[in-house]
């Protein structure tokens, strides 16, 4: 990969070792993709997990002197203050994680949004074919996908390293011959937003990490949760950084005007008796549940607006934890409209900066718990919780009755 | 029989070990950190320790993230594999063993990859961007 002279200083290190670092990461992916050179990123956005790995790399960038020469943003790790809120049976450990993920963000200069919708409300400021490095892997296949910038599925430490260099190895995504469709998906329903993110779950499972898939049959732009949600599931049943709506989405748009739309494609078909059956059972586990987890990813001013419709008058069963996670840009909004109060005085707990991914809930593990997420049973099932995956008002029934029928 | 393979390097560091291969993609976010054995349910390496063998894969899986403190962790806790060896790379699997400098060959062609299936030894030399494969 070639390196312009500033380039080399950074990686020899007359810049301070945390830049020195960060460029020796880029230099070494650029290596293994034969990227040809480093390209400008316009922002970036850092998976951050509060686990011990990436922190550490983290810590050493920051402690080499290093500090993000882009607007970055971060994923959700815990909100400390909900210690107070859940009373979790902690241990040193898991608190020290949380406070040195605050610490690191600090000192790197990185925007403390924790939030895994980090394009939502932005995007705006993201144009069709700027290049940048986001490493949540719900959010690229959105950028890709409906926006027409370009991103790669980036770790954690590779959006961070691009972050500090302000650049990223041009390989991938980035490049126009990768952005082709391969496959098409020939959908014969109308989907609805739930019914996104299940065919999400369904398409994860058969498409290859490589596979573009070319979406036909959808009559209208879906909702930025239905995408959300599509983008996300796509991610947890299988790798997809990309997709192309057809007739939707700008890139397909442009590539059919100009004759460029590949002829032999694979082919599948999904037909909605295909996702009927798995939506089925994902929400087969029946009983008393004891929790309702909403935001993974982080939910929408629109869909707690939609929950606090759907309660009316009724209150959360006293048995039911009832969580929404979301930003800290949403939480502030319904704060300031009076919704949140709202929302707690019926039971509802919105939550901010938090992942339902964390320690924090532990209390309420080894109990059915409902979500409208398939993404928050397949990790919550790694913390010993099952639960029962329904459409947004099928949840906020199953948690005025306590159960799910 | 000893063999040459070209392949891509990370780390900057010669190394060695008997092979361990798998069918199927590994996650070492799901390898025990304090025994090295990959707890996975039904993945074909489930029960086998890994420590100071030479792993070899078809690709990497997992989120953004997860893959990085499993090596991590096994490095931490002295159990981390002698080698990784994966057939096609991704930005999260490069960006683990990058952390964890953990020796890592990659961009192997299928027919090498299927070789190694029968096991034996692999030696990495880095400089040479070499694997170095006694068979069994």
């Amino acid at each position: 990969m070639y390196l312009t002279n500033e380039e080399e200083k950074i990686l020899k290190g007359e810049y301070g070792p945390g830049l020195a670092l960060a460029m020796e990461l880029l230099v070494k992916l650029g290596e293994v993709f034969d990227a040809d050179r480093l390209i400008p990123v316009k922002m970036a956005h850092w998976g951050l997990s509060g686990q011990e790995g990436d922190l550490a790399f983290a810590e050493e960038l920051a402690e080499g002197g290093a500090k993000v020469r882009v607007s970055t943003t971060t994923n959700p790790a815990w909100d400390y203050e909900l210690v107070n809120v859940f009373k979790p049976e902690l241990n040193e450990h898991e608190i020290e994680l949380v406070k040195r993920t605050y610490d690191v963000c600090e000192k790197l200069g990185v925007t403390k949004s924790f939030s895994c919708i980090p394009i939502y409300g932005i995007e705006e400021r993201v144009k069709y074919g700027d290049h940048l490095a986001f490493s949540e892997s719900s959010t690229p296949p959105y950028i890709n996908s409906i926006i027409g910038a370009r991103t790669n599925r980036e770790s954690s430490a590779s959006a961070l390293a691009a972050a500090i260099i302000g650049k990223t190895p041009n390989y991938g995504l980035h490049l126009d011959e990768n952005r082709l469709p391969n496959v098409e998906v020939e959908v014969d329903f109308e989907p609805d937003d739930f019914d996104f993110g299940m065919l999400g779950v369904y398409l994860g499972n058969l498409l290859s990490p490589k596979d573009i898939p070319l979406i036909k049959g959808l009559k209208r732009m879906p909702s930025f949760e239905a995408l959300r949600d599509f983008g996300a599931m796509l991610n947890v049943s299988g790798t997809t950084a990309m997709y192309h709506l057809y007739g939707l989405t700008p890139e397909i748009v442009k590539l059919e005007k100009e004759g460029r739309v590949p002829d032999k494609l694979q082919r599948i078909s999904v037909e909605k008796k295909e996702i009927d059956e798995l939506k089925e059972k994902l929400r087969q586990k029946r009983g008393p549940i004891n929790s309702v987890f909403m935001g993974c990813p982080h939910s929408t001013y629109a869909e707690i607006l939609k929950v606090n419709e759907l309660l009316g008058n009724r209150k959360v069963s006293k048995n039911v934890s009832f969580i929404i996670c979301t930003s800290s840009y949403i939480y502030d909004r319904l704060k300031k409209e009076g919704v949140y109060d709202q929302l707690e005085k019926k039971g509802v707990s919105v939550i901010k900066d938090t992942c339902v991914d964390e320690p924090v809930f532990k209390k309420l593990e080894g109990m059915l718990g409902a979500t409208n997420s398939y993404k928050a049973y397949y990790y919550r099932q790694r913390r010993n919780q099952e639960l029962a995956v329904m459409p947004l008002k099928d949840v906020v029934e199953a948690a005025v009755k306590g159960r799910n029928d | 029989m000893i063999e040459k393979i070209r392949c891509k390097v990370v780390s900057e560091r010669d190394a060695e070990g008997e092979i361990v291969f798998s069918e199927a993609p590994v996650n070492f976010y799901l390898a025990d950190p304090k025994t090295s054995e990959i707890i996975e349910e039904n993945h074909p390496l489930k029960g086998v320790r890994i420590k100071g063998k030479a792993v070899v894969m078809p690709s990497g899986k997992g989120s953004a993230v997860v893959q990085i403190d499993g090596l991590y962790q096994l490095y931490m806790n002295d159990n981390a594999p002698a080698i990784v060896v994966v057939k096609d790379p991704d930005p999260v699997i490069v960006s683990a063993v990058f952390i964890s400098r953990v020796p890592f060959a990659t961009s192997i062609s299928n027919e090498q990859f299927e070789k190694l299936k029968k096991g034996g030894k692999l030696r990495l030399l880095y400089k040479e961007k070499e694997l170095i494969y006694e068979g069994p």
